[in-house]
């Protein structure tokens, strides 16, 4: 290929424009589910939460997709289902990174015995059967959507700590680092000021990365029946209704299925693309 | 070498009195009354209080967490409150189950994972290549409890080949059967993302120079592939295996739900919701130490292999 | 290169086909005399003593037997105990026992076996949950409080009989004794109690023994040939445990199971296939369900909210939606076929109009709406109700806020008056009104005793009292109705339904009963094609 070398550094600049066509359709695909998710009271025609035992399994005109065993527009459950599954998703990856932010920083940048004790704890974390953790969490927390957050975000943290630490302990003997400290930058500002910056590219890999498996873990606990309140449309609360009904109704686990699926998809395969670009060092695996 | 493995096995005791600490506060924050399960209905509020007292329930959070590490560093981790039976007896009746699936899973894993990335790297860039890469982002995707209702419905709804379940002595002359399905379930995602690591490893090693020389000297490509090539693609694939183990065990509680097989997934899903503390705990204890223990496994393993990472290794640890 | 492609798919090909034939399962139960059943848990201890719940007592009453038992029927029958008599005063109980019964580890069966048995719940050492069944007894309380060695009531009067003599007269007594707790162990094993051993694999008198179990998978059952009343029908019966309904439906339809029990959710598939829709038996089960108030605080100590409450639910529509009809709506705690129930209407049925009314005289309309916390279990079934019920009540503002719990946080917050509403059933111990009406409503069991609603009201209180002295059966049915007349006057519940169970028997199964109460049911009239 002959792409002149100014033409070449004007496409390192849009990362966008690195993206493969894969890349490409999975962010098309975050946008899409995005603007559902914020949307959703527009777009879906029925209240997701209205019960009638008269619509039982009814196929009505106007329930485009039919209706569950409550009686419930199975569209516009799926609909909404997209805005918890976004919610808890993001807002768990946020909560994880602040934590995997602040342990690993510390860790990587004062290093000794801060860094041991730190690193066992993420040992611990690492070790810990995490479903059951999230579990247990979930029942002493009662149920509720701040409580899935912080249970998924419990068991998430320590990943991240773990890949920031080994991130700032690179960068904290980098002649940039170095000449701050002489020039007497207190720890914090060098932490915040020229560590930080330098670990974005992979904490956005990893954050991307992390939605997938926030998404996931979403699901599962809501499928075990211990995720948020069960009348609220959630991707995975529809696949455990639908269990019961499989046989009869397989729909009812198909759609919500195929949607948690497709969320989780697009975000390893955007993740992937941006580690690709960002962080070509540990190309090739998720 | 045996420094590594002492420091190594040292640094775990920390941690496992560590899970053991925050295992036990969250079983003390979570609501609900043991006894009150153990007294069922109809039963006085006296009886309860004196079940309660006989667990121990009436003491306070310190004194119940040292008399617990104490049983456990003697090798006691209790009996169930439910059954009265010593947990390690019980936790020794589930694991082979749990045990037998996550090693059907692994092989069903390994050989996907490694075939299909094989397939991937030689046919770098084409059609198969692109297929191979759609199905292992997919498998790494699906969630497990979705993939296992649905072959559930493929295989057993639908054509009909339903193994019957993995216990009833009577019926099943060979119990291995049962766990294919559910064995399978469990092993999809870690063969999807096998196959993307030896995809890579096996590109990378195809393209180096002494890969290149063999193919010069005209050496069958067979022996390329699996003498040279393979060989140097598999050491990454040893830490996965690793890594994979504590996947195995949070999917064998959902397979073990949906596909209802009596392994220490579901084993530990049941003591939590009728709250056998002494249970879970032994569970989660026992759970972390098979990771931890897997874990150090592969690292020595892959230090063994590879000189160059033990000292890394060896210098992070001490760092 | 193409030449390793195509090995390698051969490979992947290969494997594929090979692991889904050996897949493919060959239905082996075919000729061998079993019958395949299931529970849903792990009886946690088959401990007549210990055991709390439905799964254990499924097991044991195959394993057990007590002095008398409920037939199919619902009839008291007798069971090691040949014949009773019962004093004048209704106070002393003489059971004849039979003479021909061993233990299955050979012991005989004598009075002193019941002696031991029994006096055993109330030992302060066992530390039953179930001493409830026998605190009627004369000296119960001493022996429970460790006072005594031995509960006076209790005494053998020679090798085949025993005396049973209560404090005052309690009518409902001899139904007591078909309980799980009442089940006759063999005495000479006690120094085996100990350990968890024997109730691993336990002795009974009953017409199977446990010949093999593995834990949270299956216990074997093999047809015990001594049995006092011949040999059962079938050899061998298998109890497995399966936790999951859809998987016990898969099972059942690839003939691995010879029985399910069929729920809301697949109820209408099986009645819709030829092969299965006559095999369907739809058994009106005892039970209430009811969603209970904390009738002691605020705002359901407000009897008009509570009569609102049940005003403004229409049963009917719920029911022919979930249950297409194989329900009843409840107008009283005592389900249909009980002594105490006769059916008259008790106005609580469906009237928005009076409901509304009642609702707006508590104090609650459109600007100041309703809102309650409805704590229920956290479960599938659970929701597919209380769903609906909410649906139901928004159209008259009353916002319903589901609290789903786990089973132990659930009760323990009913217990200590948390929930002010909450969604729960009841099940029957025995065909008895008292068993619908005591434990429920008298003041002296609140919280884990039954009476979760916390309702107290001493006249009722009294009444209830009072009428289990009375031993005329019929002069006892009607005081329960007129006690249940009164408690429905202060509708501490919404009553909701009484609901039949149902199952469906599989093609090799030749003849099956089932019982109302599961745990009546020994397991002698299954019969299996050969």
């Amino acid at each position: 290929m002959n792409i002149s070398p100014e033409k070449k550094q004007v496409l390192k600049k849009t990362a966008l424009n690195r993206l493969t066509l894969a890349g490409k359709l999975s962010l098309l695909g975050i946008i899409l589910v995005t603007i559902v998710a914020i949307f959703a009271p527009y777009i879906s025609p029925h209240d997701p939460m209205e019960t009638n035992p008269e619509r039982r399994w009814a196929d009505a005109s106007g329930y485009p997709l039919g209706c569950d065993n409550l009686g419930q527009c199975i569209l516009s459950r799926i609909i909404h289902g997209a805005r918890l599954s976004l919610l808890i998703g993001f807002a768990s990856r946020i909560l994880a990174l602040l934590i995997g932010l602040i342990v690993g920083l510390t860790a990587g940048y004062f290093g000794g015995w801060l860094d041991w004790a730190l690193m066992r704890v993420v040992d611990m974390f690492l070790a810990f059967p995490s479903l059951l953790l999230s579990i247990a969490i979930s029942m002493f927390m009662g149920s509720g959507l701040g409580t899935v957050i912080f249970a998924i975000a419990i068991v998430g943290w320590a990943e991240m700590a773990r890949i920031i630490r080994s991130a700032t302990l690179e960068l904290r003997s980098a002649e940039y680092v170095v000449a701050a400290k002489t020039l007497g930058a207190t720890d914090l500002r060098i932490m915040l000021t020229h560590i930080l910056p330098n670990c974005m590219p992979i904490i956005t890999v990893i954050f991307t990365m992390g939605m997938a498996t926030a998404v996931l873990s979403e699901a599962s606990l809501s499928f075990l029946g211990l995720g948020v309140d069960p009348s609220l449309p959630t991707w995975g609360g529809m696949v455990a209704t639908g269990k019961d009904f499989m046989i009869s109704n397989p729909s009812l686990v198909i759609y919500p299925g195929l949607c948690i699926a497709f969320l989780v998809i697009v975000f390893n395969v955007f993740g992937d693309e941006l580690r690709d670009i960002l962080d070509p060092s540990r190309k090739g695996n998720f | 070498m045996l420094e590594f493995t002492i420091r190594r096995i040292a640094a775990t005791i920390p941690v496992l009195i560590g899970i053991v600490f925050v295992i036990f506060s969250v079983l003390y924050l979570i609501p609900g009354d043991p006894a009150l399960t153990i007294a069922g209905p109809r039963a006085s509020q006296a009886t309860v209080e004196r079940i309660r007292t006989e667990m121990g329930l009436d003491q306070p959070f310190h004194i119940r967490f040292f008399t617990y590490i104490k049983k456990v560093a003697s090798g006691d981790l209790g009996t169930s409150v439910l059954t009265g039976r010593p947990v390690l007896k019980s936790i020794c009746e589930k694991l082979p189950y749990t045990l037998k699936l996550a090693c059907v899973a692994m092989i069903i894993s390994v050989v996907l994972g490694i075939v299909m990335g094989i397939i991937s790297a030689v046919t770098k860039g084409k059609l198969i290549d692109r297929l191979c890469t759609i199905l292992s982002v997919t498998g790494i995707s699906i969630p497990v409890f979705l993939s296992g209702l649905v072959f559930l419905y493929i295989f057993a709804v639908k054509l009909r080949w339903f193994p019957a379940s993995a216990s009833s002595p009577i019926m099943l002359k060979n119990p291995l059967m049962a766990f294919l399905l559910p064995a399978f379930t469990l092993g999809i995602r870690s063969a999807a993302f096998l196959a993307r690591i030896v995809r890579s490893s096996m590109i990378e090693v195809l393209n180096q120079d002494f890969i290149r020389t063999a193919r010069a000297k005209g050496l069958s490509p067979w022996r390329i592939l699996f003498r040279h090539g393979l060989f140097n693609a598999l050491v990454p694939v040893i830490t996965v295996i690793g890594l994979d183990l504590s996947s195995y065990l949070n999917g064998s509680v959902i397979v073990e739900t949906i596909f209802d097989l009596p392994g220490i997934g579901r084993f530990a899903m049941d003591a939590i919701l009728q709250r056998d503390y002494p249970i879970i705990q032994g569970v989660v204890l026992i759970g972390a130490l098979i990771f931890i223990i897997v874990n150090l496994l592969m690292d020595l393993i892959y230090a063994w292999i590879n000189p160059k990472i033990r000292d890394e290794m060896m210098g992070k640890s001490a760092a | 290169m193409k030449q390793i492609l195509s090995v390698s798919l051969f490979f992947v090909v290969a494997l594929l086909i090979s692991s889904s034939f050996t897949g493919c399962c060959s239905n082996s139960l075919d000729n061998i005399d079993v019958f395949s059943t299931y529970i849903s848990s792990e009886p946690s201890n088959l401990d007549p003593a210990r055991g709390v719940d439905v799964n254990e007592a499924v097991v044991q009453s195959r394993i057990f037997d007590g002095l008398v038992r409920y037939n199919e029927k619902m009839e008291l029958v007798p069971d090691l105990a040949e014949s009773w008599e019962i004093s004048e005063d209704g106070c002393e109980y003489i059971f004849k026992l039979r003479s021909n019964v061993t233990f299955h580890n050979g012991q005989k069966f004598t009075s002193k076996d019941v002696v031991f048995s029994l006096d055993r719940i109330l030992d302060p050492k066992t530390a039953s949950p179930r001493t409830w069944v026998l605190e009627k007894i004369d000296g119960a309380d001493e022996r429970m409080k460790g006072k005594t060695s031995e509960t006076s009531g209790i005494k053998a009067l020679d090798e085949y009989r025993v005396s049973i003599r209560l404090k005052e007269p309690f009518a409902p007594f001899m139904s007591l004794l078909t309980t799980p707790a009442c089940y006759i162990l063999p005495s000479e094993s006690k120094d085996s109690f100990k350990g968890s051993d024997f109730f691993d694999k336990p002795a009974g008198t009953g017409p199977f023994y446990v010949k093999d179990r593995v834990r949270d998978s299956y216990i074997h059952l093999v047809a015990n040939e001594k049995y006092f009343l011949g040999k059962p029908n079938v050899g061998n019966i298998l109890v497995r445990i399966i936790t999951e309904n859809l998987k016990a439906e898969l099972e059942f339809e690839c003939d691995s199971l010879d029985v399910l029990q069929l729920y809301p959710s697949n109820y209408e598939r099986f009645k819709a296939m030829p092969k299965y829709a006559d095999k369907i038996v739809d058994i009106p089960a005892l039970n209430t369900w009811y969603i209970g108030f904390n009738n002691q605080d605020a705002p359901f100590n407000d009897v008009r909210l509570r009569r609102a409450l049940n005003l403004l639910l229409d049963r009917e529509k719920i029911i022919k939606a979930i249950y297409s009809g194989r329900a009843v709506p409840a107008i009283g705690s005592i389900p249909p076929g009980i002594s105490g129930f006769n059916g008259k209407d008790t106005g609580i049925g469906f009237n928005p109009e009076e409901g509304k009314r009642l609702l707006a005289e508590a104090g609650y309309n459109e600007k100041n709406p309703l809102k309650i916390e409805l704590y229920q279990k956290a479960q599938q079934s659970a929701f597919e109700i209380t769903r609906f019920i909410q649906g139901e009540y928004k159209k008259y503002n009353v916002i319903l806020e589901l609290k789903p719990m786990e089973w132990s946080a659930l009760k323990d917050a009913i217990n200590k008056g948390e929930a002010k509403a909450f969604f729960m059933n009841w099940f029957g111990d025995y065909p008895d009104g008292e068993n619908f009406l005591y434990p429920l409503f008298h003041s002296k069991n609140w919280g884990s005793g039954g009476n979760r609603a916390r309702f107290k009201n001493e006249e009722i209180d009294k009444l209830l009292e009072e009428a289990v002295r009375i031993t005329d059966e019929k002069l006892r049915s009607e005081a329960y109705d007129r006690i249940n007349r009164k408690v429905v006057e202060q509708a501490p519940w919404v009553y909701l339904w009484h609901c039949s169970e149902s199952y469906v028997s599989g093609p090799r199964v030749e003849n099956i009963d089932f019982y109302p109460m599961f745990f009546c049911d020994k397991g002698l009239s299954i019969r299996i094609k050969k």
